[in-house]
């Protein structure tokens, strides 16, 4: 099975609901800001990624983390450069 | 971790024991669940975001009845034990967030309903949550919120909220019914319904349930016996000389319609 092929931890009617808890708030992209893009990693770990902010939230063990202070530690990151998921939570 | 300290004293606090709240009676059987089903009325094609999921009761206990319930926390330990809970409920259209109540990620009017039972109080701005849940509320959806309440008079209040912080560091502050009202105006929500509910509950058990020392239980015990008239009158403490006592917390709830 490829990487892209594995089942998405999030499905569409739940994409059109999720936003970025920063953008969301912007005023200045338009009428529904902090779109998401589900984004999958060669290592099978799945992210939530936002254009608008450039925030990044990863899917931990099939839960987003929708946290803005998680979000906002991955904005300066390009999604090639994202560490393994399971490394960034130790608890 | 959340970088506000009483967000983080949550997540220590919840993360500690998460399959506590799953499992006590307190959380899971509360009549108040069961009155808030029939307060509300969910309907086959609603999408409800149940925030600071706990041990997943609110969220288990609409599922059956909507299309599907976002569970969400702060504390993802907390969020694990609930979805272990709800998924041995064969409950299969509840999906799990991690989220802060008072950042809430999703669209605007994009919910039928936000609930919020008995965690408010660990909130530091309670009322930028009532804001947000009626952000992602659709007109017409409802926000309904269950949570402790302290006496309209002050010093009373802060005098509860001060018990409540010596037996819980991570309680932030109880407001009044009467605040929660203003919290939900001010928020562009009517208030459609309110009612308050009293329970009585033993001083050592309820002390226990957060693990606090001998000394802090004692004190928990020294102030309810030295409580000022107005805070008794709400406390209603009744202790026994040799040994255990009771007292009274006070719950509200609310509902409010999104205009």
């Amino acid at each position: 099975m490829t990487d892209s092929a594995k089942a998405e931890p999030i499905d569409r009617d739940m994409l059109e609901i999720l936003r970025c808890p920063v953008a969301v708030r912007y005023t200045d992209r338009g009428s529904d800001p902090g779109r998401l893009e589900l984004v999958a990693r060669p290592n099978g770990d799945w992210w939530l990624t936002c254009a608008d902010s450039g925030c990044k939230y990863p899917i931990r063990d099939g839960i987003p983390v929708m946290l803005v202070e998680e979000g906002e530690k991955w904005k300066a990151t390009e999604v090639d450069a994202l560490p393994p998921i399971a490394s960034i939570f130790k608890d | 971790m959340t970088g506000h300290p009483t967000k983080r004293l949550v997540q220590q606090q919840f993360g500690k024991n998460p399959t506590g709240y799953v499992t006590s009676v307190t959380h899971a059987h509360g009549s108040d669940l069961a009155r808030l089903v029939e307060l509300i009325q969910p309907q086959p094609d609603w999408l409800i975001l149940d925030v600071a999921t706990g041990g997943g009761h609110t969220a288990g206990i609409f599922a059956p009845y909507v299309k599907r319930v976002i569970a969400s926390d702060l504390t993802f330990s907390m969020l694990a034990a609930a979805r272990q809970h709800l998924s041995r409920l064969d409950l299969r259209n509840v999906a799990c967030q991690q989220l802060d109540a008072e950042a809430i990620p999703c669209r605007n009017g994009s919910v039928d309903l936000v609930t919020c039972r008995v965690a408010a109080h660990h909130f530091p701005a309670p009322q930028q949550f009532v804001i947000e849940a009626a952000r992602v509320t659709r007109v017409g959806g409802l926000v309904a919120v269950i949570d402790q309440i302290v006496p309209p008079d002050r010093k009373a209040a802060r005098y509860v909220n001060a018990l409540e912080r010596l037996r819980d560091p991570s309680h932030a502050w109880a407001y009044s019914l009467s605040r929660w009202m203003k919290f939900f105006a001010e928020a562009g929500l009517e208030v459609t319904h309110t009612e308050s509910f009293e329970r009585r509950h033993q001083i050592t058990e309820w002390a226990d349930r957060m693990h606090c020392t001998p000394e802090i239980t004692l004190r928990l015990r020294v102030m309810l016996t030295q409580a000022p008239e107005r805070a008794a009158e709400w406390l209603r403490p009744e202790l026994h000389p040799q040994g255990d006592g009771t007292f009274s917390i006070h719950q509200g709830l609310l509902i409010g319609r999104k205009v």
